[in-house]
């Protein structure tokens, strides 16, 4: 409340807003019922211990207990909590987030006591994957972030648990596991006149999705770096990673109403550049022999991260951006003619590239910057 | 109360029990076949409290050098006891006069059919250190081939019994 009303005052002395409005706004935020994230977050705590310990005691040593009555164990206490949730569901209060938190996360310890009973064998993805089909109403419907949270934890980890289990083809499980993290975060972008997924559970997805992106295309990145020390072409994947990625553009294009315009331009800047990082290995050094078109593409991949940044206004971004790009460009001088930069005329021409280098940097980088930002 | 939140906590409710249901009549409904288990690694303390080995199919349950899905058919002697492989081959080209059939899988030369590991109790574990000579598994099979594990013999004893007098 203190940094609304900070920021009401300093809007009010813009001129945006009237004192009038600021006391309006102020006195509807103070009239809205206050939630306390403190009892929130240890209401989370405890149900989570809750849950470890159900699961724990599930995994334990209970043999002496009929299968029989382990299940009607399990199903008793798994309606219990879906008729307590039922029961709270118009009420005020924590304990609805409770019991359907506790309603979609007991739903983990029956597959596991399901699978424990028959022996069930398999990679752990189907067991987080079939989870998150039977829980996904439970996080749909939470009003905090629990749920959704969790959800879309069990989501990536299934997710990744396949890959893992893929490995001997990376680049087809990661196109996959990029794709899945495009479709996650459309979900996130999506909204059309008020139909949009319930907001704890959209930010959650936007925040996965964009994780997973990221965490993929840095790890791939390095993986590839190290195991082919070259680019990936391979069509198929590419074509299916560029798919997820127009699926996710879709979403930001045809959400009514529309994103604002720096907002739109930050959403298809950043999946792009995801995209590019997947696409071309970050530290690319070369394609093949070519260590131009290597640098070429290296440059490119950093050019759209300063473009993006200039767009949003993200000055410091932009600043590492292109002084990686100074940097590349200084090092591919030394990679195609390194036997000759040893020389001593090679050193003084050395000398220069590298102090042209940075001039150039530090001259244009803000005249660039604010040409980038002034067509944002 | 709406409708659609009954349905968001009934429907997943409907979903686990027939998931479970189908286990339940797998196992009681299912043509039951002994198959001899042997260990081939000291158990792995990182997959849990499970049991894991292989299981002898005999000669005919090669899969040499086929990889993918394949079904096994079985064939158990006259008078019960531990049932063998008759051959090997594509599911879809199987003998209709296999009875006894088992759907799984050709990985690396070996025959996996998610029969290769059983639960047992943390208690268990100091008698059960690796697999025991003579072991075998009780499977059940369902009508699409499906084998699911009910129980794992030593000396042709229920594991259970089996510890439990080692224990003694």
């Amino acid at each position: 409340m203190l940094t609304l009303d900070r920021r009401l005052q300093r809007w009010v002395g813009e001129g945006l807003i009237t004192p009038d409005q600021r006391e309006a706004i102020l006195s509807f935020e103070q009239s809205a019922p206050q939630r306390s994230w403190v009892l929130f977050g240890v209401t989370g705590i405890g149900v989570t211990a809750i849950v470890t310990g159900v699961i724990s005691v599930v995994a334990a040593n209970w043999d002496l207990i009929p299968p029989m009555a382990k299940l009607a164990s399990y199903f008793f206490w798994q309606i219990v909590l879906g008729v307590a949730f039922l029961r709270y569901e118009g009420r005020p209060g924590i304990l609805r987030e409770v019991f359907l938190s506790l309603f979609g996360l007991t739903f983990l310890a029956g597959i596991g006591l399901v699978g424990q009973i028959y022996h069930l064998q398999s990679d752990g993805w189907q067991a987080l994957l079939f989870w998150c089909g039977l829980a996904l109403p439970a996080a749909w419907l939470a009003r905090s972030r629990l749920m959704p949270e969790t959800w879309l934890m069990g989501l990536t980890a299934s997710v990744w648990i396949w890959m893992s289990v893929h490995y001997r083809d990376w680049m087809y499980a990661t196109a996959i596991g990029v794709t899945v993290a495009y479709i996650v975060t459309a979900f996130g972008i999506f909204r059309f006149r008020g139909y949009e997924l319930p907001s704890f559970f959209r930010n959650a997805c936007l925040r996965w999705g964009v994780l997973a992106l990221g965490a993929v295309s840095v790890g791939a990145n390095v993986m590839w770096y190290e195991k082919t020390r070259n680019v990936i072409f391979d069509r198929n994947n590419l074509v299916l990673t560029w798919v997820g990625m127009a699926i996710a553009i879709l979403a930001a294009l045809v959400s009514r109403p529309p994103y604002p315009q720096k907002a739109f331009t930050a959403i298809v800047g950043a999946l792009t550049l995801l995209a590019a990082f997947y696409s071309i290995p970050l530290l690319q050094p070369e394609m093949g022999e070519q260590k131009i078109a290597g640098c070429v593409g290296f440059v490119l991949i950093w050019s759209f991260m300063a473009a993006a940044a200039a767009f949003t206004g993200r000055k410091r971004i932009y600043d590492l951006a292109t002084l990686v790009i100074a940097i590349r460009i200084i090092v591919v001088y030394f990679e195609v003619f390194g036997s000759l930069a040893a020389t001593g005329v090679g050193l003084i021409f050395s000398g220069i590239i590298i102090l042209g280098g940075a001039l150039a940097w530090h001259r244009y980088r803000t005249k660039l910057g604010n040409w980038l930002g002034g067509k944002a | 109360m709406k409708l659609g939140k009954v349905l968001a906590i009934v429907v997943p409710i409907l979903i686990m029990a027939g998931w479970a249901g189908k286990h339940i009549l797998h196992t009681s409904l299912g043509a039951k076949v002994r198959l001899a288990v042997k260990g081939y690694d000291p158990r792995d303390l990182l997959a849990g409290h499970y049991l894991r080995y292989a299981v002898e199919y005999g000669a005919n349950g090669n899969c040499g050098s086929r990889e993918g899905e394949a079904c096994l058919c079985l064939s158990t002697p006259e008078g019960g006891g531990v049932s063998t492989a008759t051959g090997l081959g594509n599911c879809r080209d199987r003998d209709s006069a296999c009875s006894l059939w088992l759907r799984g899988r050709c990985e690396r030369g070996n025959f996996v059919a998610g029969i290769e590991r059983f639960y047992m109790s943390e208690g268990f574990a100091p008698s059960v250190k690796v697999i025991p000579p003579n072991a075998d598994i009780e499977v059940s099979l369902d009508g699409r081939g499906s084998g699911v594990v009910t129980e794992f013999f030593v000396e042709g004893k229920p594991l259970r019994e089996y510890v439990l007098e080692q224990q003694k």
